[in-house]
């Protein structure tokens, strides 16, 4: 499952300035399993999912998809040009 | 206040190297005292140390905090830490149902073929060897599927 699934966790946490140990608690598992779901090594269930959607304030979307998230920077210059 | 179950904490790479050579001592020492090393008096000696050494070590990943870990209630562990250990407990049985049925594939054709068996005390040596080494494995799996644990 964790092969197919992309996540930019770490993305919303540096933006949060968010540690791991912080998230983790925030959604009640331990610091590792944050570890774990960054690295793409482990996929989480539904409710945890829907729980760290909650923390950040995005739809579950934002946080994991099916497809690889385009690069942030990427984004960025194309938002750029388009203003 | 609940009283916290008695762990010894193990980092990631303590817990894998302990795991090492708890098997690899189990596996030579039990066998060469099973087998019977003879002579030299110095190598008996080392092969019972390696044996003793062993099982205290499969002892000591099992009361390490990996060991707790695949002990622990369900409600004291995330989801993710469940499965992990689910999956240890299913390739324990594995390992285990594997390594009896190579046993009794060995004791069968030994039999027909002439090849070595153990003794009473040694098949005692052996068995004891397998009840600790399944006793630690689960520690030693989760051992190796962790991540030690870095903080930013």
């Amino acid at each position: 499952m964790s092969a197919e699934l992309h996540n930019r966790l770490s993305v919303f946490r540096a933006e949060r300035g968010m540690s791991r140990r912080e998230l983790a608690e925030a959604v009640g598992v331990n610091p590792q399993t944050i570890g774990f779901l960054e690295r793409g090594e482990y996929g989480p269930s539904l409710v945890l999912a829907l729980r760290l959607a909650r923390v950040f304030s995005v739809p579950v979307e934002a946080l994991f998809a099916l497809e690889p998230f385009p690069a942030l920077g990427d984004q960025l210059a194309r938002l750029s040009k388009e203003s | 206040m609940m009283a916290r179950p008695f762990q010894i904490h193990l980092s990631v790479h303590a817990a894998r190297a302990l795991s090492v050579f708890v098997y690899a001592a189990l596996l030579l020492g039990n066998l060469g005292v099973a087998a019977g090393v003879p002579e030299p008096p110095l190598a008996a000696l080392a092969v019972a140390l390696l044996k003793l050494s062993g099982l205290l070590g499969a002892v000591l990943l099992f009361v390490s905090s990996y060991g707790q870990l695949s002990q622990k209630a369900e409600r004291e562990l995330d989801e993710r830490e469940v499965a992990v250990r689910n999956r240890a407990y299913v390739l324990t049985h594995q390992i285990m149902v594997a390594a009896l049925l190579g046993a009794f594939l060995w004791v069968t054709l030994a039999t027909k073929l002439g090849w070595w068996l153990p003794g009473a005390s040694g098949t005692a040596d052996l068995i004891t060897a397998f009840a600790m080494g399944s006793m630690a494995l689960p520690a030693a799996i989760l051992a190796w599927r962790d991540r030690p644990l870095s903080d930013d």
